[in-house]
């Protein structure tokens, strides 16, 4: 058997990621990049070196308004399901003494990911209609006279089912990081006079603190990324920023889609480096 | 911290229910202000749950505490003039040292300023005033033990309470720190109350010792008189040192049929302690000593300082008899060897069963 330097056998060992990056991330995010220059007609595209898709894009107010609607997604359902997602992960941790009954009701968590992402989106749409499961319900109970009409086919519904299909990515690395916490810590925090809520503030919170940023990491990604939910549960009312990739692709623009997702890239690439300012995502992981 | 000598404790008539498990069985105790109490005992034994009943981290299920002459009964945690010490030394891993040991007067908004100057204070009363700047994880066992120490005490309780407080130091800074716990003790004249499983442990630091087995005291008191005069086979057992010589017919057993004429009393079984259990070769003693008890040397054992020596004494378990080394070398003691036993009657303790 040929023999390696450590540096050699180093450099195998890393070899297959390497690799794996190389061929599924870099080189196509190259392409991306490459095409985003090129120019187009409506017969095709044609390699070239031309900064007009940037300049089409970041002067159009359409992209204002993409953004502006697909930040606002995010920033919503960043909340609502870091809201969630801590109650549900300090219930767990703090209120459920029994480990076997914590671990049951974590699972449960869990349920509505045993089917696929469209069913779970679908099935809103028969309970958010007009004459759906909630208008009917109100109506018959004599709240309202006449069916909601924000409920379903609006920006309410989009958030709702983001919501819906993402808070568990919220829930499991605020509980991961939660579950850590030795309980003499808090127990300590109480002997030296905290309060709850400043056991929560000062305790709780900061230890929290790298798993609710990774949580927040997985929802802008997932959110910012989307464009199928947006148009399934606005019914095409309403778009993000994938949304117009996913339009000018229809329309065979690659090099417009491309410069849109270089874009979009980099927005991302910049929120991602905010959390981590506040993080450190490799103590979650090794910890 | 002013006053000296605050913190008497009365603990009056205490259950403690786990589901079904009754840990603490109708306790009742008084510790004075301005002493070193240690509860001593197995695991299990409901030493424990009664510090976390003083300090709050446990409700009491029956019965009534007092502190100073004020019940603490209902109160939580942070409104008891107690500060504990956990274990796991429980500090917060994400604080500095000097934010850890400034915790509590961060709580009560005190400002930043004479937070850590009243911090830096007990981080040098406890040796650590360099280490402010460090977080925990990067400090060695005995060192967070202190930062802890420090953070309990900047609360100026009234009663410092410690759970097993050296259990995670190696043997050495164990018994460096127990004095250290003492002197800071008599220096502060608050009330200390140690958990513990070590008996040596209990009775280096201590003023007051509190045997407890099976959620009930067994026995209590100054550790000289508990370690010299054990009420009970079990506090004898567990404190260790004593040899159990019981009563049978109305007579003391030594096995092999030998027996001698208790001192009064009715008491069950009679403690004497191994130190003070001496013997000599059967060929060099006289046999003018009452009683006249002879056995043979089943096993010798180095301790260092002394030589322990177990007697085969056949029907009641083995006496043991500690031996200085030096006389030891000097006395021709073998394995096999039959001795006789020399002992003071007034060192029999009687003790219940």
């Amino acid at each position: 058997m040929a023999s390696f330097s450590p540096r050699g056998i180093s450099w195998l060992q890393t070899a297959p990621l390497v690799v794996i990056l190389l061929v599924f991330l870099i080189a196509p995010l190259a392409v991306i990049v490459m095409v985003s220059f090129w120019d187009y007609s409506v017969g095709g595209m044609y390699p070239d070196f031309i900064w007009l898709n940037y300049e089409d894009l970041l002067t159009s107010p359409t992209t204002i308004a993409l953004y502006q609607r697909t930040l606002k997604f995010a920033f919503l359902v960043w909340m609502i399901t870091l809201i969630i997602g801590f109650t549900v992960s300090y219930f767990l941790t703090f209120c459920i003494r029994s480990t076997v009954w914590r671990m049951a009701l974590f699972l449960v968590c869990t349920v509505p990911f045993w089917t696929s992402n469209v069913i779970r989106m679908i099935a809103w749409i028969p309970f958010l209609g007009r004459n759906g499961a909630i208008n009917q319900g109100l109506m018959a109970g004599g709240v309202i006279d006449e069916p909601l009409d924000f409920l379903l086919f609006s920006e309410f519904s989009v958030v709702l089912t983001y919501v819906h299909l993402y808070t568990l990515f919220m829930i499991v690395p605020i509980f991961n990081a939660m579950s850590k916490i030795d309980f003499d810590i808090i127990e300590a925090a109480q002997d030296a006079g905290a309060t709850g809520f400043q056991v929560l503030r000062n305790i709780i919170l900061p230890l929290t603190l790298n798993g609710i940023g990774l949580g927040s990491i997985f929802i802008v990604t997932l959110v910012m990324g989307d464009f199928f939910i947006v148009r399934v549960m606005s019914g095409s009312q309403s778009g993000t920023v994938a949304s117009g990739m996913a339009y000018e692709i229809g329309g065979l623009q690659y090099p417009a889609a491309a410069a849109n997702a270089v874009v979009l890239v980099a927005v991302v690439v910049v929120i991602v480096s905010i959390i981590l300012r506040f993080v450190d995502v490799r103590k979650v992981l090794t910890e | 911290m002013s006053e000296i000598s605050s913190g008497k404790i009365e603990i009056i008539q205490v259950d403690k229910f786990y589901d079904d498990v009754h840990a603490v069985r109708g306790v009742s105790l008084t510790i004075p202000a301005g002493s070193y109490c240690c509860l001593l005992g197995p695991s299990g034994c409901g030493k424990s749950s009664l510090l976390r009943m003083i300090a709050g981290h446990e409700n009491a299920s029956a019965g009534d505490m007092h502190i100073d002459g004020r019940s603490i009964l209902g109160l939580p945690a942070r409104q008891r003039p107690t500060a504990m010490m956990f274990q796991s030394y429980a500090l917060f891993p994400h604080l500095t040292c000097l934010d850890n040991v400034a915790f509590s007067q961060k709580m009560q908004g005190v400002d930043k300023v004479t937070r850590h100057a009243k911090a830096k204070d007990m981080l040098d009363m406890v040796q650590m005033g360099d280490f402010g700047q460090r977080l925990p994880a990067q400090l060695s066992g005995g060192q967070r033990q202190r930062i802890a120490l420090a953070r309990a005490l900047i609360t100026e309780p009234k009663v410092l309470l410690l759970d097993e407080p050296l259990s995670a130091l190696d043997e050495n800074l164990r018994v460096l720190m127990r004095n250290e716990l003492r002197q800071m003790q008599q220096k502060l004249g608050i009330t200390f109350v140690h958990v513990t499983h070590t008996n040596t442990e209990a009775i280096a630091t201590s003023d007051m010792v509190v045997v407890m087995g099976d959620g009930v005291i067994d026995q209590a008191g100054p550790p000289r008189e508990v370690f010299n005069h054990p009420a009970s086979l079990y506090t004898a057992r567990f404190m260790g040192g004593h040899n159990i010589v019981p009563v049978r017919d109305g007579r003391l057993q030594f096995g092999g049929g030998q027996t001698a004429e208790p001192p009064k009393g009715d008491a069950g079984y009679y403690s004497l302690r191994q130190d003070l259990t001496l013997i000599e070769p059967l060929a060099q003693s006289s046999h003018s000593a009452e009683p006249s008890i002879e056995a043979s040397i089943a096993r010798v054992e180095y301790e260092g300082a002394s030589f322990k020596v177990t007697l085969d004494r056949g029907d009641p378990a083995p006496l043991i008899a500690r031996v200085f080394d030096r006389d030891f070398e000097t006395s021709g003691l073998t394995v096999g060897a039959p001795v006789r036993l020399r002992f003071e009657m007034a060192d029999l303790c009687p003790m219940r069963s």
